[in-house]
């Protein structure tokens, strides 16, 4: 078959004239442009219909008319054929003017934001280079009073865009307004510690397991049997692979009845860069906020990059001075939680498709495991256990109650799916109410 | 990467072939080609699904297997190469198009600006552009980004905010909201997934202009469609023209009886429902817009059958006879959203139960929404002629203002739009 001509493609009738067609006169409808079934132009999806420059328009007549009013060399003008009107088009010196100053602008205009973003890159070689590029734009931009506008708009909205699109509060039952957490009756003795705490026999099926007031003045929180009256208050949040653990808990409550759950998780966050994101603070507020007495936490996947040491200098993943580093930062985390009498929570990474990956993830989950282990009243959860294959290996599919092998994780290896979200939720929560009926945390 | 190679070297020479081929070999060669493209497609997207699927059938019947299980992974944008690839092929069958050179195949299928999702293009529209030499002093720059700005502020601003705002946590928990917020989530994830899909179309379209190819129109302005046939020539067009092209004439499209006719429909959006993921949710999707299709095709034939007869019932007054049809045909598309965007039936069925069931306030309906939605859908309305006029109108300006007024869009984007990773991006689609 004979190849269309040039600079046309296969739908090339659609150049029709402006108007109605009887079929639209018939319906009534208004055109203010072409038909619609010509492939019209709307003014976000303008048509990208036949660009023919104007040098090689069909008529005859129109390029004589041309050359009649001595236009020779056309303009750089491009008739879209559907009655619209002219566009210049550019070419390459043009484009490389627009070009540079979109360029040079945008970076003075977006200085700042560039800097924040690239700060909040893992520590390297990459990082460093890019903001000693920026530091200086940065400056400039500042002296020229070019970084207001998109410091006003980034108040007016991007605060409020920052802080809510990456992280998603979920709630089984509406947070108490007060700190709840009372004294029951039966439990009269005030015990000093956990151990004090394992050591009361329970009394009239409940387990009086009151600590001492908090040095902050917090009321003591008590470790009970929940009932629907009075649920168990449970937190769980961490990045974003907690989400769907937190979503499966929240999803369990609603169906046990006798659970609380506050779920808040934060995407691409972790221990190691608080200056992105500082969970040890968010965590606090929402101690504060929610007063849970179990707070459930799962981190890691973005931790495997470098961190900075009270020294002052960057250790890169892997090495001890990193590992120190990031135990401390741990068990400083799960010291605070405790020093509230709140059980924590700590729950381990599954396994992860990508052997790699799975590797620095088990790094991160050891030391977890570690720390957890030297603190009683801290309970690690072994995520990776219970989400693997037979053998031990990353698995998709696992069975669910009913035996269906069912999709536990996303497509990227690394996410749980919401089935695997729930799988996981079960595991956490058998383990809660296992602790909770042991008296205390192993 | 190794695959997309496959692919453009199994296919071209398949099309070289079957030029010179006739008959039955001519036939069966392009059988085999087609089998292989929806065989790759199949296996990479299609195989945990069901396998899974399958297996769990078979268990709940009570004859367990050992069927192993595998999640492959997804290379990205196979379900349009593949079609496209399918595409070529057919048409060269067909004797559209002559078959291309290898390099210029290539080029067609891993094309960077619709490699991933965008426009399905037919070779018959892209070799051409190949060939002819495309002028460099003319370029169509204002067009091209305006299209990538514009695309830019749908998919990073209005797509990501209803998403994180409203859709996400509904759809997600259903049962943790209340009625007035599942319907604004319903709304809300049709203006998302019109201004994540468009807005990314007008990117690729507009990459592509910058390089002197011409896109097919994607999207146009689908919300404004008067009757489900309208909005499938207005949503996805260059998947609705592939289905149309290459299975449902095939099928034998509108020809035949009525129950026939019916069935292509259905099938056709069935398979295209499945197209679109490997799930559920998206087969009873694709069968609810058939169901639509084939109801609305009845009504018309019934409607044609009356006034030919001439006892046609009066046609209500304007607007009523205008809203009514554009009315009815938005919500029966948000009725099928939901099915899309819901992770299972379950869920889906939740979400239109709250919406009818449940009271209460709805904390999560705040005027940025309500703006977010309002704003979606009264663009489709927006004169046709208005976005060209204005493009036209900053063509005029020197290239310095219009490289300043891409930096300040962009910066004004950039402020909009989610700090960080948005979690979106997590999610299908």
């Amino acid at each position: 078959m004979a190849e269309r001509p040039a600079g046309t493609s296969v739908r090339a009738h659609r150049a029709r004239p402006a108007g109605r067609t009887p079929r639209e006169a018939a319906e009534g409808t208004r055109s203010a442009g072409p038909p619609a079934d010509a492939g019209d132009p709307n003014w976000l999806n303008p048509v990208v219909a036949e660009v023919v420059p104007v040098t090689r328009l069909a008529t005859p007549g129109r390029i004589a008319s041309l050359g009649a009013i001595g236009v020779t060399a056309p303009a750089r003008l491009v008739d879209d054929g559907t009655g619209t009107p002219r566009r210049r088009t550019m070419g390459p010196r043009q484009m490389a003017v627009a070009g540079a100053v979109a360029a040079v602008l945008g970076l003075l205009l977006n200085a700042g934001a560039l800097q924040r973003s690239e700060e909040a890159a893992p520590y390297g070689a990459g990082r460093t280079i890019a903001l000693t590029i920026l530091g200086p734009l940065a400056t400039v931009a500042h002296d020229t009073g070019l970084d207001l506008p998109r410091a006003g708009l980034d108040s007016a909205f991007g605060d409020d865009a920052g802080s809510a699109s990456s992280s998603v509060a979920a709630d089984s039952v509406p947070p108490p307004g007060a700190p709840q957490g009372g004294l029951t009756p039966s439990a009269a003795t005030a015990a000093t510690g956990l151990d004090d705490r394992r050591d009361s026999a329970p009394r009239s099926g409940l387990v009086p397991l009151i600590g001492p007031d908090a040095g902050g003045g917090e009321p003591p929180v008590p470790l009970r049997v929940p009932s629907p009256a009075d649920p168990l208050r449970v937190w769980v949040g961490g990045d974003s692979v907690a989400g769907y653990l937190g979503l499966g808990m929240v999803e369990l409550a609603g169906q046990t009845g006798d659970l609380a759950v506050h779920s808040h998780y934060q995407v691409s966050t972790g221990i190691t860069r608080p200056d992105y994101y500082d969970w040890p603070a968010h965590l606090e507020d929402d101690m504060h906020r929610y007063n849970p007495e179990v707070v459930v936490f799962l981190a890691g996947a973005n931790d495997d990059q470098p961190i900075t040491t009270p020294g002052g200098g960057v250790a890169d993943f892997g090495s001890p001075a990193w590992a120190r580093e990031y135990a401390r930062r741990v068990g400083a985390l799960m010291d605070r939680i405790r020093s509230e009498n709140r059980i924590a929570v700590w729950v381990g990474l599954p396994v992860m498709r990508s052997t790699d990956f799975d590797g620095r993830m088990q790094t991160i989950t050891a030391i977890d495991r570690e720390e957890a282990a030297q603190r009683p009243g801290v309970v690690f959860v072994d995520g990776r256990g219970d989400m693997s294959s037979p053998a031990g290996g990353y698995a998709a599919y696992l069975p669910d109650a009913s035996g269906h092998e069912i999709l536990m994780r996303a497509s990227d290896g690394i996410h749980l799916s919401p089935d695997g979200g729930r799988r996981l939720a079960a595991m956490v929560v058998a383990e809660i109410r296992r602790d909770l009926a042991d008296g205390g945390a192993p | 990467c190794l695959l997309l190679a496959g692919v453009t070297v199994g296919n071209q020479l398949a099309a070289t072939r079957i030029a010179r081929l006739e008959g039955r070999r001519r036939r069966s060669l392009l059988a085999v080609t087609i089998a292989a493209d929806l065989g790759v497609l199949g296996y990479f997207k299609y195989a945990g699904f069901f396998a899974s699927s399958f297996v769990n059938a078979l268990q709940s019947m009570g004859l367990g297997t050992d069927l192993p299980l595998v999640q492959v992974a997804l290379p990205i944008g196979v379900s349009f190469f593949t079609f496209q690839a399918i595409s070529y092929v057919v048409d060269v069958n067909r004797g559209v198009i002559q078959p291309g050179r290898l390099l210029d195949v290539a080029v067609f299928l891993s094309f960077f600006p619709h490699v991933v999702a965008g426009p399905i293009v037919r070779a018959a529209e892209f070799l051409p552009q190949l060939r002819r030499r495309r002028d460099t002093r003319r370029v169509d720059a204002t067009r091209a980004l305006c299209l990538i700005v514009g695309g830019l502020a749908k998919k990073v601003v209005l797509a990501s905010f209803l998403s994180t705002a409203i859709v996400d946590p509904v759809f997600s928990e259903p049962q943790a909201h209340t009625g007035l917020e599942a319907l604004m989530a319903v709304y809300g994830y049709a203006v998302q997934i019109w201004a994540d899909f468009s807005g990314y179309t007008d990117i690729a379209i507009g990459c592509a202009l910058l390089l002197g190819i011409r896109f097919p129109q994607n999207f146009n302005n689908p919300y404004a469609a008067s009757s489900l046939q309208d909005f499938w020539h207005r949503w996805h067009m260059t998947l609705s023209r592939w289905l149309r092209d290459y299975l449902y004439i095939p099928l034998g499209g509108s020809r035949g009886t009525r129950a026939l006719v019916a069935r292509n429909l259905m099938i056709t959006m069935v398979l295209g429902g499945l197209w679109h993921g490997a799930a559920w949710t998206f087969v009873v999707w694709g069968a609810l817009h058939g169901t639509f299709l084939v109801v609305e095709r009845r009504i018309r034939e019934h409607r044609a059958a009356r006034l030919a007869r001439g006892t046609a019932a009066r046609r209500a007054g304007w607007p009523l006879h205008w809203l009514w049809p554009r009315l009815l045909t938005f919500h029966l598309v948000c009725l099928a959203w939901v099915f899309f965007r819901a992770d299972s039936v379950g869920d889906a069925l939740a979400v239109l139960g709250r919406i009818v069931g449940a009271r209460g306030p709805a904390p999560l309906v705040t005027p940025a929404v309500v703006l977010a939605v309002a704003a979606g859908l009264a663009v489709q309305w927006v004169p046709r002629d208005l976005g060209p006029r204005l493009v036209a109108a900053l063509s005029r300006l020197a290239p310095a203002a219009q490289g300043a007024g891409l930096a300040a869009s962009l910066a004004v984007i950039g402020a909009l739009g989610p700090q960080g990773v948005a979690p979106f991006i997590y999610y299908r689609f």
